[in-house]
């Protein structure tokens, strides 16, 4: 399935487009459930981060870096 | 179930950072599609309350993306969910608490996030942002916390009073400013005619529910590029009346399927 990428989202408008930050696509369905992402826009106002470890420690979940599966 | 969906989001015309953050996911699955919409107005100098609604809007993805699935095939039920985001906010609010502690900036946010999925809305809200359900009518789904809000539950404010308090920007809940954090849950039926409308107080201030029904109905819009001209709209429209807050704003609009109904 294509994911839509912003551009996509706002049909033709580019406004705000240096903001945007999109993630790159998880992939969840390890398990054998079907859960694409077809829509993944985040918009924020900061490149500051808080650190891997304090992440981890917030969601239990793990880090950005690590939690980017392959296919 | 199928989503038209868009947002704006504006610095507003006196500050100079925009501290809103919001994210909008959707994914397709076997129920249709999902969709978490969420808007955070971050607190605090030194770029902190953009740091705060940041942490809030990641953490709100990764959970999407890395435990709703499997909540989903296994049954979503609204108690569940509940204890999801309770503990996701709390752990949220933890960190920033300890961020604040090591740094010595004051930092914090609000959230109000939407999941739509199978029919139905789940909602979670800590701050002043705003839910709103668009039928026939405008239904104001969240409750402000805001000293000013309370003063209207007591009957001490009119709601117009309210707008024009000095006090209006005093929360009464947000995520990072203290050890603890009280949220509140709500849940619905996705009616045919319901659009829906999340947005931070720089939009809500300004604005009279009647002109969030004339440019957010259901029957105005068809696609996403329409939505987020309506979108825009309404922030110049409440930026001319002279706000001075940033402006978010996420449109949601579900799409009827008369084989599926709703």
């Amino acid at each position: 399935m294509k994911r839509l990428k912003n551009e996509d989202f706002l049909d033709g408008t580019t406004e705000q487009k240096e903001d945007t930050e999109e993630t790159e696509r998880i992939f969840v369905n390890k398990e054998g459930y079907k859960f694409d992402i077809i829509l993944d826009v985040i918009q924020v106002h900061t490149e500051q981060e808080i650190s891997s470890a304090e992440y981890h420690a917030v969601t239990g979940l793990p880090t950005e870096k690590n939690s980017e599966r392959g296919n | 179930m199928k989503f038209i969906q868009s947002y704006y989001t504006d610095v507003g015309i006196k500050r100079k950072c925009n501290q809103d953050s919001l994210a909008l996911i959707k994914a397709d699955t076997d129920f249709g599609e999902v969709l978490l919409a969420i808007i955070c107005d971050g607190m605090g100098g030194h770029q902190s309350g953009e740091l705060a609604s940041k942490v809030c809007i990641k953490n709100f993805s990764k959970w999407f993306k890395t435990k709703l699935p499997h909540l989903l095939y296994t049954g979503l039920n609204y108690e569940w969910l509940k204890d999801e985001w309770h503990d996701l906010i709390c752990d949220t609010n933890a960190s920033l608490v300890r961020k604040k502690e090591e740094s010595g900036v004051e930092m914090g946010s609000t959230a109000t996030a939407f999941l739509f999925v199978k029919g139905k809305y789940y909602a979670v809200h800590v701050g002043d942002c705003r839910g709103y359900e668009i039928t026939n009518k405008v239904r104001q789904i969240t409750k402000d916390h805001s000293l000013v809000a309370l003063k209207v539950e007591q009957g001490l404010l009119t709601r117009e009073e309210a707008k024009s308090d000095k006090r209006a920007n005093i929360l009464l809940e947000s995520i990072g400013i203290t050890k603890s954090v009280n949220m509140e849950f709500y849940t619905g039926d996705i009616q045919s005619s319901s659009s829906f409308l999340i947005c931070t107080d720089g939009l809500w201030h300004q604005l009279k529910e009647n002109e969030i029904e004339r440019y957010l109905s259901k029957g105005q819009i068809t696609n996403n590029k329409m939505l987020r001209m309506h979108l825009n709209f309404l922030t110049e429209t409440v930026k001319n009346r002279g706000e001075k807050d940033n402006i978010s704003a996420i449109g949601v609009i579900p799409v009827v399927h008369e084989e599926h109904g709703v």
